[in-house]
């Protein structure tokens, strides 16, 4: 599924100030079955961006589209798209399997079937005999495992995530950034992936789509040719170094106008 | 029981022996008129009396039974508006001003009135502690509705959950802390109304607060404070139920902070 | 010269010797703002305690049976009580007092209470002393368990063919004011009541007065006075002194009860003592004012009499006191000794 961001902009409105304005004029098509990752500084307005593709948020102007390529025709905007979110909003109430079948529970699917297919997604990101654990008896890692498993159980096209390792330790970070390799390796999802790390994006994507500071627009879109499938020796090669350099210089200076931007 | 346990609870046994052993001691040998202190075997024998005559028994049930039919009108009613308060703003600020202004009105200035209206009888009764235990419940499951992360609702949206399935799947349960904690304190106001119903307007003759005030009119000390000793045993034991029925429903809830990481 | 100078200053050393032997005595007091204290309200008001050297300090109790516990933890030195089972279990607990002095009694048919029933109780035939037994399973009711209301109503029950322990359901631990709407709204079907709040109960056509409470104990005692046991043995004189202003005062009291008209001042001080000023009410039902009999005697046989119905018929004292605990009647003689001999309110 391809997704068409048509001059979206998101202005908040801020009682007795003026209003902020977090997405300007943002126009772009992530291409279908891509992993595109969203790198800038903080602030400006990546997050928000998935929310409105995600049918979370609504655009102050402009609209999102999400189209079939191999037919042209639309899709609904919430329902075709899932989120795994930043701070993971698991339930803390349910349990793991519960977690993971949350979404077909409401969707009306029965007991057992869901349970079953929740038994096999876990599986599928490595997470086995961990059902009735609550999340707060699971490690970080475990917990972006069941954030992952809750997500791609719903099999939509198209997976938004925010930041979603941001947290985790450095060995951590990296046996899920190999994971999800793997997973969109045998699943040719369209990714959409917020990050600040340039070296994670570069690792994960096809498409690093930088991003101004606040107002957010689109400063330039850099195409990351890497091999698929790929993994973490990736970091040591030369290709890499160099794909680094650029990407850094483009967003030094936004990074700097961002943090003074905030000091003013 | 564990060993663990049973060391748990021989210390509290031990304290509460002692302190009735000394009490004993010190009546006895200071001569102490029974107006003034009543000896712990006089408490004892009133009380054996009380239970062997069957007035123990029947007052005892009937208060208990006051209480929970109190406390369930209050549970339900107090519940239902949190979450409607939560849900809807509208009724939120109808509501808003009448509980701050009644809220921090006694209760038990209101029997009089109360008998008024509705006699004497379980009505009244039920009346007067439902009343009183609504406001913790509602308040605190408003409370509870409003602290819910929003993170979780979008991400219930986001899976597909209709308006009413996150109200029932996702805001009542993350409300649960809250609204356990209102439960908690309605409870302990629902046995105090009652039994303060029972004294200030008990015609139908039934109920330990009916024991209590007998006893009191005619200075029956050992009565007075057998009656007490049975309340406090039995408030007790409604606590612990309470917190006993809390792990069960929501276990996530009640040791929240056990976490690994 | 020196003669007149020595005169005149053994006459002032005279006068400071007796004004330190005569130095005042405080006595705190419990009482009500009911008319059966009038005797004591006359003696305050017309400086009949200051006269014989007391000074009083007044604590006002809406209820008898909240003295009690006053005067045990020492806070009143002689106190209103009204005959109960509670002053019976409160004695035999421990309670360091003794009754000493009468103040109220039927013996002259004065009477202060009344029985009032309700209105549906009157229309449905419970008009008189004899219909009690219409009462049958009905609710009626009183301030307190073990009361001196309790007492006179069980026995008006008795008479008219009740079993009062079984056959009516007690009402108890509301006001007298209370128990006058209670009535009216059918909460209680019967009530005995000071004589101020059935008549007034009548008056205002919410409950019919049907009878004399005293009636049926025409011998019967209402209320006392009593003193701390350790008030009589530190200062005892004080305690005679009380008696004999009492016992001084009683007699007018009787007397205005009797022709209120004739004594418009006594009968303006009672009242604002007891109907907030009101005189009219106050003399609507007089003479029920309950009488203080002249001579201090409260009817001891009364008393025992009252103490066994409690201990072996209803079951709400424990005990059975032997007179020697429950009173102490010399100061009373003595009293109306001294009243006798030395007249000291006719100077």
């Amino acid at each position: 599924m391809e997704v068409r961001v048509e001059a979206v902009s998101k202005i908040w409105s801020v009682a007795g100030a003026a209003p902020i304005t977090a997405l300007d004029t943002v126009r772009h098509r992530f291409p279908s079955g891509r992993f595109s990752c969203l790198l800038g500084p903080s602030g400006c307005g990546k997050s928000t961006l998935i929310q409105i593709v995600g049918g979370l948020e609504a655009p102050s102007t402009g609209t999102i589209s999400i189209v079939d390529p191999a037919n042209g025709r639309s899709a609904p905007v919430g329902a075709s798209s899932i989120m795994m979110w930043q701070g993971l909003n698991l339930f803390p109430w349910r349990n793991v399997i519960d977690n993971v079948a949350f979404g077909l529970e409401v969707a009306g699917i029965s007991r057992n079937e869901r349970h079953q297919r929740a038994r096999t997604m876990l599986a599928t990101v490595g997470l086995n005999g961990f059902d009735r654990h609550l999340p707060r008896q699971l490690s970080g890692g475990m917990r972006q495992r069941v954030a992952l498993a809750r997500a791609l159980i719903m099999e939509r096209p198209i997976l938004l995530m925010d930041e979603p390792f941001a947290a985790l330790d450095a060995q951590t970070k990296i046996v899920m950034q190999e994971e999800l390799l793997r997973i969109f390796e045998a699943t040719r999802k369209t990714v959409l992936f917020v990050t600040h790390a340039i070296d994670e994006a570069i690792l994960l994507g096809d498409e690093i789509v930088v991003m101004t500071a606040r107002p957010g627009r689109i400063k330039e879109v850099i195409p990351i040719n890497l091999p698929r499938p790929r993994s973490f020796d990736l970091v040591n090669t030369p290709e890499f170094g160099a794909l680094f350099q650029r990407v850094f210089h483009l967003i030094r200076e936004e990074v700097t106008r961002a943090m003074t931007e905030q000091a003013a | 029981m564990t060993r663990r346990r049973i060391a748990g609870l021989t210390l509290p046994a031990l304290s509460i022996v002692g302190f009735i052993a000394l009490w004993q001691l010190v009546v006895e040998l200071r001569g102490i008129p029974p107006i003034y202190l009543p000896a712990p075997s006089a408490i004892a024998e009133a009380l054996s009396q009380m239970a062997l005559d069957g007035t123990l028994w029947i007052n005892l049930a009937v208060t208990v039974l006051r209480i929970f039919a109190g406390f369930s009108v209050a549970a339900v009613c107090g519940v239902a508006l949190g979450l409607l308060m939560g849900r809807s703003h509208i009724v939120a600020q109808i509501a808003d001003p009448w509980l701050a202004a009644l809220y921090p009105l006694p209760k038990i200035s209101l029997i009089p009135l109360m008998i008024i209206w509705l006699g004497t009888g379980e009505t009244y009764n039920i009346a007067m502690s439902a009343i009183s235990a609504f406001f913790p419940i509602v308040l605190s499951t408003y409370a509870g509705v409003q602290q819910v992360d929003q993170g979780l609702v979008l991400a219930a949206r986001d899976l597909g959950a209709s308006a009413r399935q996150i109200q029932t799947k996702v805001i009542l349960p993350a409300a649960i802390p809250h609204i356990f904690n209102g439960l908690h304190l309605g409870m302990g106001v629902t046995i105090i109304l009652v039994v303060a119903a029972e004294m200030i307007g008990g015609s139908d003759q039934r109920g330990m607060g009916y024991l209590l005030i007998n006893a009191g009119q005619v200075m029956d000390t050992d009565k007075v404070f057998a009656s007490l000793v049975v309340m406090a045993v039995i408030g007790a034991v409604i606590m612990k139920l309470q917190r006993f029925i809390d792990r069960r429903a929501a276990p996530w809830a009640v040791n929240a902070g056990a976490s690994r990481e | 010269m020196l003669l007149r100078i020595l005169s005149r200053t053994l006459a002032l050393l005279l006068a400071f010797h007796a004004a330190a032997a005569f130095a005042n005595d405080t006595v705190h007091v419990g009482e009500g703002p009911f008319i059966s204290g009038g005797p004591y309200f006359i003696a305050r008001d017309k400086g009949y305690f200051s006269k014989l050297g007391l000074d009083v300090d007044t604590r006002i109790f809406m209820d008898g049976a909240l003295a009690v516990p006053a005067m045990v933890s020492g806070e009143l030195d002689i106190t209103l009580v009204t005959m109960s089972a509670g002053l019976f279990n409160s004695i035999a607990k421990g309670a360091p007092m003794l009754i000493f002095l009468d103040r109220g009694n039927n013996r002259t048919g004065r009477g202060g209470s009344s029985i009032n029933v309700s209105n549906t109780m009157y229309a449905a035939g419970v008009t008189g002393p004899a219909d009690l037994a219409k009462l049958k399973g009905k609710k009626f009711g009183i301030t307190a368990l073990g009361s001196i209301n309790q007492y006179e109503a069980a026995l008006a029950l008795q008479k008219a063919g009740l079993d009062p322990r079984t056959d009516v359901q007690w009402v108890s631990g509301a006001s007298q004011p209370d128990l006058v709407k209670m009535l009216g709204r059918d909460l209680v079907d019967a009530a005995d009541l000071a004589w101020q709040f059935g008549s007034y109960a009548q008056d205002q056509k919410l409950a019919p007065l049907i009878m004399d409470g005293g009636s049926v104990d025409k011998d019967g005692q209402v209320a006392a006075y009593a003193v701390r046991k350790d008030f009589v043995t530190a200062k005892r004189d004080a305690a005679v002194r009380f008696a004999m202003a009492i016992m001084y005062a009683a007699r007018e009291f009787n007397a205005a009860a009797g022709a209120p008209a004739d004594h418009p001042d006594t009968v303006a001080l009672l009242a604002k003592a007891t109907t907030q000023g009101k005189v009219d009410m106050l003399t609507s039902f007089a003479p029920h004012w309950t009488a203080t009999s002249e001579d201090g005697m409260p009817s001891t046989d009364a008393i025992l009499r009252m103490q066994d119905y409690w201990v072996d018929y209803f079951h709400l004292a424990s005990e059975k006191l032997p007179a020697s605990q429950l009173f102490d009647l010399s100061i009373a003689k003595e009293a109306r000794q001294r009243l006798d001999r030395d007249h000291p309110f006719d100077h």
